[in-house]
């Protein structure tokens, strides 16, 4: 049995706003082991930032606020550390890569500048980095992106280079502080078909190297089904379905990830399904019971009288519906 | 035969800028028959909209070279000079609903803007009510009318941006990208839509996106571009069958696929390298070469014409000599 890395048990954030209470995320399970890579799927504002960024302690409090739940990191708290200890986390055991590399770099440094903050902040040697190390160090950071022209690249400013290159540059600096975790937040969105396949590949390949558990959360199941051991899929602030990802590709349970799967185009052609009538409800008075309820067509009475726990479907396979009751 | 409804013929649109010049589309041709969807896929930068923005004749794309022609009439004019009668059969819906409807006004002065320009209602009430009916069509309420954009989800958005297309019934419609800003499940719904539309309303659309899978389900012909050329046109059913450009077997062989039928549909791994080149400084020759795992020698020198080498199935490529044409 492997070893479990980090344990979200109960998550529930709400986020305080004009007007009411957004509750966003109700109550996220989700586990990952040592070297595992998970992925985190779901649709446009069903809460899968909003997860990884509560892992970091990114959200802005406030608005958000952590009603209840753990976050269990190597038999820690994160949420109980103080801040101190939490900046240890970030220096050199969970990193994170947001899904826009053209606003996650400062585009009045140079790449340079920037690299240097970080493998000056990710130092752990217990003394100060002379400036030829730090130079070293930047330079090493980018060639293990494979970044041609590595020492040229640092002079550069942000706008100088493409989409995929700064996307490069910030993998390469949250892999210096990323012994541990890496949290993936659609590194790919932004990006063409062909660089897409280029990052992703890059990526499995430097968290295989470091035997580094990573997060890759994403909208498109496909771009998930390639990399990951384990998928998650998310809809209105809860995990619905966890399953390895063969399995779930096999046989999904929970209607929401059938019309996710119904919905996406084919390339063997067949026409595409009707989709999935309605839209992610709001957070302000989101349905009672199931959230899906509203837009299920398998919809029972008690769908909207509770909230469904897990059920077990198969092998390592779990879903959150009332219809695998028994 | 079907009668042709639009035909591109050697389209340049070029652009001077202070880093040079920029060749957004070179010498691009292709022809729509009437009822057909062209898919035309492509990454960033490679010229996909510019010919969606020159075809609608938008300001500033008046074309550098070449010819359009719709029903047999030159196109080759901006928006700004062409009859009214033909602006109206030609409507376009772009990419992002958020920025492409007004959002100080209501959907329904939004949808009665067409009707007045082309005089197509005249009373208030004639009006109103071919907005509802428009509504209708796309399955919104008809008190949406009295909404604004802001309080409409992202995919009702887009109804309305394809409804207002719609409402001066065009024979054409280009799609630009109409689904890429919206989730799975709401495109799918669009999509069925649009499929339907073109049915009922015997449209003729081009449909831009960068999404093969996509395009698969859409399009009866398929253009791919790169770097403001056509790469590879082909009937959809061949093109998916039988890829035949090392750059469309290499778009093919990157796309994430969900089944195991898809996969022994694309040709085997093709390792993606090297970045898309900066369309202000296109390499010589062939303008795919530095990526390409085919590369010859004549590639860095000479580009390579188009080359019919199947029943509507043509290819730019070194890899297939004159001779096959």
């Amino acid at each position: 049995m492997s070893e479990i890395l980090l344990e979200i048990k109960d998550l529930k954030v709400s986020f305080d706003v004009f007007g009411g209470v957004l509750e966003v995320l109700d109550g996220v399970h989700l586990k990952i082991n040592k070297g595992e890579k998970i992925g985190l799927v779901g649709e446009m504002g069903c809460g899968k930032t909003t997860t990884v960024k509560s892992i970091l302690k990114l959200l802005h409090t406030p608005p958000a606020r952590t009603e209840r739940g753990e976050i269990i990191f190597k038999n820690r708290d994160l949420l109980s550390l103080s801040h101190r200890e939490f900046q240890k986390v970030r220096k050199n055991e969970i990193s994170m890569i947001f899904e826009d590399p053209t606003a996650a770099l400062n585009p009045v440094f140079t790449i340079g500048t920037q690299v240097r903050d970080a493998v000056k902040y990710a130092n752990d040697a217990g003394r100060k980095l002379s400036k030829k190390e730090l130079q070293q160090g930047a330079v090493a950071a980018l060639e293990s992106v494979s970044m041609p022209d590595a020492e040229r690249v640092l002079q550069f400013y942000p706008n100088q280079l493409s989409g995929g290159m700064r996307q490069r540059v910030c993998i390469s600096m949250a892999l210096l502080s990323a012994t541990d975790l890496l949290i993936a937040d659609e590194p790919d969105t932004s990006l063409d078909v062909t660089i897409k396949d280029q990052i992703l590949r890059l990526l499995n390949d430097l968290v295989e190297q470091k035997n580094t558990s990573i997060i890759l959360v994403s909208h498109a199941l496909g771009a998930v089904r390639g990399m990951t051991d384990r998928i998650y899929v998310m809809y209105a602030g809860s995990i619905i379905e966890t399953a390895k990802t063969s399995e779930l590709f096999k046989k999904a349970y929970h209607p929401y990830t059938e019309g996710l799967l119904l919905s996406t185009p084919r390339l063997t052609g067949g026409g595409i399904s009707k989709g999935i009538p309605g839209r992610i409800p709001e957070y302000m008075n989101p349905p009672t019971g199931c959230r899906f309820h509203p837009r299920c067509e398998k919809c029972m009475p008690i769908c909207s009288e509770q909230k469904p726990p897990e059920y077990q479907v198969g092998d390592d396979h779990y879903v959150a519906c009332f219809l695998y009751k028994d | 035969m079907k009668k042709k409804l639009i035909t591109i013929d050697k389209l340049q649109k070029y652009f001077f800028t202070r880093q040079g010049v920029v060749k957004a589309v070179d010498d691009v041709s292709f022809s729509i028959e009437e009822g057909e969807t062209m898919g035309l896929v492509g990454e960033s930068g490679s010229g996909k909209s510019t010919i969606a923005y020159t075809i609608v004749g938008m300001d500033g794309y008046g074309q550098t070279g070449g010819d359009i022609t719709f029903k047999n009439e030159s196109l080759n004019t901006e928006s700004k000079n062409r009859p009214l009668a033909l602006k109206k059969d030609i409507q376009i819906v772009f990419q992002d609903p958020g920025t492409s409807l007004n959002s100080a006004r209501s959907i329904r002065q939004t949808l009665e803007l067409p009707l007045t320009v082309h005089k197509l209602a005249k009373t208030k009430q004639e009006k109103a009510e071919r907005v509802a009916e428009l509504l209708e069509m796309v399955q919104l309420p008809a008190d949406y009318m009295h909404k604004y954009p802001s309080m409409l989800g992202g995919g009702e958005k887009q109804m309305v941006a394809i409804t207002r297309a719609l409402a001066t019934d065009p024979s054409l419609v280009i799609l630009d990208e109409p689904t890429s800003a919206l989730d799975v499940s709401v495109q799918a719904k669009i999509i069925n839509m649009l499929i339907d539309f073109q049915k009922k309303l015997k449209l003729t659309y081009l449909f831009i996106t960068h999404d093969l899978s996509l395009m698969r389900n859409v399009a009866s012909h398929v253009a791919i571009m790169y770097l403001g050329k056509i790469c590879e046109i082909a009937p959809t059913v061949e093109f998916f069958e039988n890829p035949r450009h090392p750059y469309t077997q290499l778009l093919l062989s990157s796309i994430p696929v969900l089944t195991e039928e898809e996969e022994a549909l694309r040709p085997t791994k093709i390792i993606s390298e090297g970045e898309i080149p900066s369309p202000v400084n296109v390499p010589p020759g062939c303008s795919f070469h530095l990526r390409c795992h085919h590369k010859m020698d004549i590639c860095m020198q000479l580009d390579p014409n188009m080359v019919k080498i199947g029943e509507n199935h043509t290819v730019r490529c070194h890899l297939f000599p004159k001779e096959e044409a």
